[in-house]
């Protein structure tokens, strides 16, 4: 039995993955249907979050029959990282899961999404500020590096291991 | 968006490090139900995550569950299936984003429901163009209605 913290997922559970523009609740309402055991929101800017902007808030929308879900924030300062993870606490998800993945350039040069692959130590600090933050069960999901130096390297999967209940792995470096 | 191949050999990696005690999921390229046992059993992952392959096809997680279960491949969607599906994505779109936002965002999904169906690309235009619940609708109900006109070339 595969479980997060108390989250009981089965054998071998089957996760639908965080999409932008394509995770939303009808999608989820589906997918939900036909089998995945774990489902994740579409990421959600803390930036946003803790701005109260409208796009962002309207990712926080959740439902019963959805359990268990987990909602997946980007961002690279701790301040409104930390922020954001006790918004997404009031609405009571399964789980808070971080991005540390996502490629894309108006993303990652802020230093957010994969672009914490460049910053291992600052991963592993906002990593723990987020933990210490919540009570909810925290998960990342990341690349094994982020380019093919740092992935043979794997230290972003080592250092973080000590923090997170569960860790997903992209298997690419960023591109 | 996306270069290469995933490499899961340092996936497996990862999770078969002694000291690594928390569940490790991979992600990247499952498509089929054959890769998830195939990964599964290669990689000693603790599960995976699917992405751009449910898009569209939701069916994936159960069918990579009934493979999981009996080694045998579960049959896919029937074209109804694929409607039905779509359809009650479509209407909970609608009540979750409006008409006209739920009307729009579902046109990225129709390609991906209806795919491997030949001779559909004179539906697909029409779905895709209109902006109208009521022509959407009458779309789906015709192919629904007609599903032995339109053949599933494969999954």
């Amino acid at each position: 039995m595969v479980k997060i913290r108390n989250i009981e997922l089965g054998e071998f559970p089957l996760l639908l993955a965080p999409m932008e523009d394509v995770s939303d609740p009808p999608f989820r309402a589906l997918c939900k249907q036909y089998g995945a055991d774990l489902m994740y929101t579409e990421f959600i800017s803390s930036e946003g979050l803790i701005r109260d902007a409208a796009k962002s808030r309207q990712k926080l929308d959740i439902f019963e029959y959805e359990r268990p879900i987990g909602i997946q924030i980007f961002g690279s300062e701790t301040e409104s990282m930390v922020q954001s993870a006790q918004i997404i606490e009031a609405v009571n998800p399964d789980l808070i899961d971080i991005n540390y993945g996502c490629p894309v350039k108006k993303v990652t040069c802020k230093g957010a999404g994969a672009g914490l692959l460049q910053d291992i130590p600052k991963m592993v600090r906002l990593t723990a500020e987020i933990v210490k933050a919540t009570s909810l069960p925290v998960t990342v999901k990341t690349r094994l590096g982020w380019d093919d130096d740092t992935k043979k390297r794997r230290r972003s999967s080592r250092a973080l291991a000590r923090y997170r209940d569960r860790s997903h792995l992209d298997s690419r470096s960023h591109p | 968006m996306y270069k290469g191949e995933a490499d899961w050999s340092l996936i497996a990696e990862v999770k078969n490090n002694p000291r690594m005690r928390i569940p490790v999921f991979g992600n990247g390229d499952i498509d089929s139900p054959e890769k998830a046992v195939e990964y599964k059993n290669r990689y000693g992952v603790d599960g995976v995550m699917i992405g751009r392959a449910s898009i569209g096809y939701p069916w994936i997680f159960r069918e990579i569950k009934h493979y999981i279960k009996t080694g045998t491949q579960l049959e896919g969607p029937t074209v109804a299936e694929r409607v039905i599906a779509c359809r009650e994505h479509l209407l909970m779109s609608i009540k979750w984003k409006g008409p006209k936002l739920g009307i729009t965002e579902m046109k990225r999904h129709y390609t991906n429901y209806f795919k491997g169906i030949s001779h559909f690309k004179d539906y697909r235009t029409k779905l895709v163009t209109t902006s109208e619940l009521d022509e959407v609708l009458e779309i789906l109900n015709y192919i629904e209605a007609h599903q032995e006109e339109f053949i599933l070339v494969n999954n």
